[in-house]
């Protein structure tokens, strides 16, 4: 009875109207390349726990050949920056039009800003938005660079916070 | 078997399996080997409870016990997976084996399993000048580098739009020290999810059912499930900070390091996302038991009561609303001017340049040009390009101009309610009513999920989900007890009408029913439709919601005519919210069924229900089906 009730469920999930919305959704850090193409049906991408041969316990989402990934199956801490901000791109960019934000926030601790900064990072964003993010073209890259040369610039900034990558820990 | 017996049994098979280490020129390691395993032995260390949560064992009958991880490395003896003993030992063997005789791109097991090797070490108490000590150069730096001070379980609402999420979804994240604060994003999450092979939406649910897919454990950095659950798929997510020492953390780490290394087939109801959630808290805390209430289905957000209702073990909760809700807290807040202003920019019949958006106060351009840029955001989550941004660069270019004095914390508005403060999924109704010929009893169970005339705190307040309902009849004056109704599953989407953004409703029923327009002494028919709708509330938080459908319909039973009718019906109602315990429904269809028996006629319903609390209400029925007529009195306790 339960089985034939599964098959009968089965068969009308079949008939459900699922969703597209997976589709091209991207992953980051140790998944790149690694992870399981969601359908085009809303089907999750995860982040698979690939086995790269080398260990017998395998841990999660590490993948040989992303220079993302240390061997330990965690992001490299110098790709953090790049990678948050790849991830949360359009909510970043928004921020920064906004002047204010959790994620901007996030990226001026990336930058070793203290607390006390952040309100004047996100305004800097703000107020330099447009060379910041000179066009729908600009890449998450090319603006992470543009950023550090305005922190470079500022009066305040340039002294509080910190771009090299040397500075982060471990 | 003579416990003798079963030694030696286990001597040759050691010996056996770890030739390098039994034949090893150090006789001394040998026999401090053999001196640890009887100790275990005696001190029954297998049967603890903590050897059988860390090697994830089951109860099966006759005290047998079988590993739920189908992963054979997760092993280190051959009959591991049901042997506890023999696995304990075998575990103990493999922790002395030298390291020059480790295979190439091979760990250690001391670091393969090191939450076992924490245990075992724990409780016999390793002389370290008798059994080497490994370094585990991966593992060291992996909890170093997440260097855990809290653990928060993290629940995803709702989304009826994908089965496998319809009932919500649970993941950890675990919460680093130098990741506090305004940095919680950035700590790691832990997700367990099935590993579909298929595209085939049919193969997918009938593999998810039946445990074909392989669950792993994945680990990735929380705001990427953020960007997916909360700005894709739109769904509020809940964050429980709990409480644990940090030694408890470490070894819910080690455990989750060893989990990375096997798979576990993947059951939808049973073995799912929150059953191995549930199993890392109970590792870090032994003495927890809460895997130990579910038997037939774990539902993610009772999975979420349960590690509620531990003494001490909540710290805080969090809600981080969706892109969509964040935008529609946004509208909440403005005036109906600027509502209709918003739905302007949005046909493009305002642009941003016009000199009727530059009057507008700085304040009001603000808040339209937050709630637009929250609309396109949402909007083009679904397309193809990640990291390209999605909202036009004049868009913000405007926004980047305009500041605004840093407004006051508003008090949030909760576009979902903690999953918490719901009814318990499980239902049982007793009842009284009564038809045109007689009186009757009513029973009914059912194990999932919610119906929109239950209270709706902690449940998507729009839809309804209903699985295996069943409900027998017993007649007084016939004597007979009846199958009445069978409802295998039951979905309804109301989705309200937004201008801004359109989801019809639609909904979906299989069951077996009763033949109900007609006097056939209460036959059975097997049922199946599938409607679209709209429906329509006037405000977010408005008590009337208005609907109609339009559905398709077959229906079998060797009491029609050519034992089969298909057609369909048009209905529509209304549900209204006197208060927090008063809901009434209205609902009318005309049914036709043009192919097999032709038959037309009209049904009508009225619904009463009164919650006395989450967990208890009753209510009051009248049925009208073409000319036959029924009242019913119910009572309907969750739990």
């Amino acid at each position: 009875m339960i089985r034939n009730s599964l098959v009968v469920f089965a068969v009308f999930l079949f008939l459900l109207p699922l969703s597209a919305g997976a589709a091209g959704y991207g992953t980051a850090g140790c998944g790149l390349g690694s992870m399981v193409i969601g359908s085009d049906r809303g089907a999750k991408q995860i982040f698979a726990a690939t086995t790269n041969g080398t260990s017998g316990s395998q841990t999660f989402g590490m993948t040989s050949g992303t220079s993302n990934c240390g061997d330990h199956g965690l992001l490299n801490l110098s790709k953090e920056r790049e990678v948050f901000a790849s991830e949360n791109y359009t909510s970043l960019v928004k921020e920064m039009a906004q002047g204010k934000g959790e994620n901007l926030n996030i990226l001026a601790s990336m930058y070793q800003c203290p607390i006390a900064n952040y309100q004047e990072f996100g305004a800097m964003t703000q107020d330099k938005f447009n060379d910041l993010v000179a066009g729908a073209q600009t890449t998450p890259i090319e603006l992470l660079s543009r950023l550090e040369n305005q922190l470079n610039q500022h009066r305040a900034l340039s002294k509080s916070c910190n771009i090299q990558l040397s500075v982060l820990k471990r | 078997m003579p416990s003798s017996l079963l030694v030696a049994g286990i001597t040759v098979v050691l010996f056996a399996l770890l030739p390098e280490v039994a034949f090893s020129k150090d006789t001394a390691n040998n026999d401090y080997l053999a001196e640890l395993q009887q100790h275990a032995r005696k001190i029954k260390l297998s049967e603890q409870r903590v050897w059988h949560l860390l090697l994830k064992y089951n109860p099966r009958f006759f005290g047998a016990v079988v590993s739920e991880a189908d992963g054979m490395d997760f092993f280190n003896a051959p009959d591991g997976k049901t042997n506890p003993e023999s696995e304990l030992s075998a575990t103990l063997a493999s922790f002395f084996l030298p390291s020059d005789q480790l295979k190439k791109n091979k760990e250690h097991p001391q670091c393969n399993f090191p939450a076992r090797f924490k245990w075992l070490d724990q409780q016999l108490k390793f002389d370290t000048n008798r059994l080497r000590i490994q370094v585990c150069d991966r593992l060291d730096r992996w909890v170093n580098e997440l260097d855990p001070v809290g653990v928060t379980l993290v629940f995803a609402t709702y989304y009826l739009n994908n089965p496998a999420s319809m009932f919500g979804h649970t993941l950890v994240r675990i919460d680093s020290r130098d990741r506090g604060g305004e940095r919680k994003l950035t700590n790691y999450g832990a997700n367990y999810a099935a590993i579909p092979d298929t595209d085939n939406p049919f193969l997918y649910a009938w593999r998810g059912l039946t445990g074909a897919f392989e669950g792993r454990f994945a680990i990735f950095p929380y705001y990427t499930k953020v960007q997916e659950y909360n700005n894709l798929e739109s769904r509020d997510l809940w964050e429980y900070e709990l409480n644990f020492t940090e030694d408890q953390l470490n070894t819910m780490l080690l455990h989750l390091w060893e989990l990375g290394g096997t798979y576990f087939d993947y059951y939808y109801f049973q073995e799912n996302c929150s059953y191995h959630v549930l199993s890392l808290f109970e590792i870090a805390k032994p003495e927890l038991r809460l895997k130990d209430r579910f038997f037939f289905s774990v539902i993610p957000a009772d999975t979420v009561k349960i590690v509620l209702e531990q003494d001490n073990l909540v710290r805080n909760a969090v809600y981080r609303p969706s892109i969509l809700s964040q935008m529609n807290q946004k509208r909440h807040a403005m005036t109906n001017v600027q509502e209709q202003t918003l739905q302007r920019i949005v046909k493009a019949e305002i642009s941003l340049e016009s000199d009727e958006f530059a009057r507008l106060s700085t304040q009001s351009q603000v808040l339209l040009l937050d709630t637009y840029m929250d609309y396109l955001q949402h909007q083009s989550m679904q397309q193809k390009n990640n990291h390209e941004v999605k909202i036009p660069h004049s868009v913000l270019l405007t926004r980047s101009r305009l500041q605004v004095a840093e407004e006051k914390t508003k008090a949030v508005t909760h576009f979902s309610s903690p999953p918490d403060h719901g009814h318990g999924a499980d239902r049982l109704r007793i009842g009284m009513g009564h038809n045109d010929q007689e009186p009757f009893m009513e029973f009914a169970y059912r194990p999932a999920y919610h119906d929109l005339m239950a209270r709706d705190e902690g449940y998507d307040k729009d839809s309804e989900i209903i699985f295996m309902d069943f409900k027998l009849r017993y007649f007084l004056e016939s004597r007979r007890v009846r199958l009445d109704q069978a409802r295998l599953l039951s979905i309804t989407a109301l989705n309200p009408y937004d201008s801004l953004l359109f989801k019809p409703a639609w909904r979906m029923d299989l069951n077996i029913d009763t033949l109900r327009d007609r006097n056939c002494n209460y036959c059975n028919v097997i049922k199946g439709s599938y409607g679209r709708g709209i429906s329509y509330r006037p405000a977010f938080f408005s008590p009337l919601l208005l609907f109609s459908f339009l559905d398709l319909r077959t229906e079998f039973s060797d009491h029609l005519a050519r034992d089969y009718r298909i057609g369909g019906d048009v209905e529509m109602g209304t549900y209204y919210d006197f208060n927090n315990h008063l809901r009434i429904k209205l609902a009318a269809s005309y049914q036709a069924f043009i192919l097999g028996e032709h038959k037309r006629f009209f049904t009508s319903h009225v619904v009463t229900r009164y919650a006395f609390s989450q967990n208890l209400d009753i209510r009051l029925e009248f049925n009208r089906y073409d000319h036959n007529n029924e009242g019913i009195f119910a009572v309907n306790y969750y739990f």
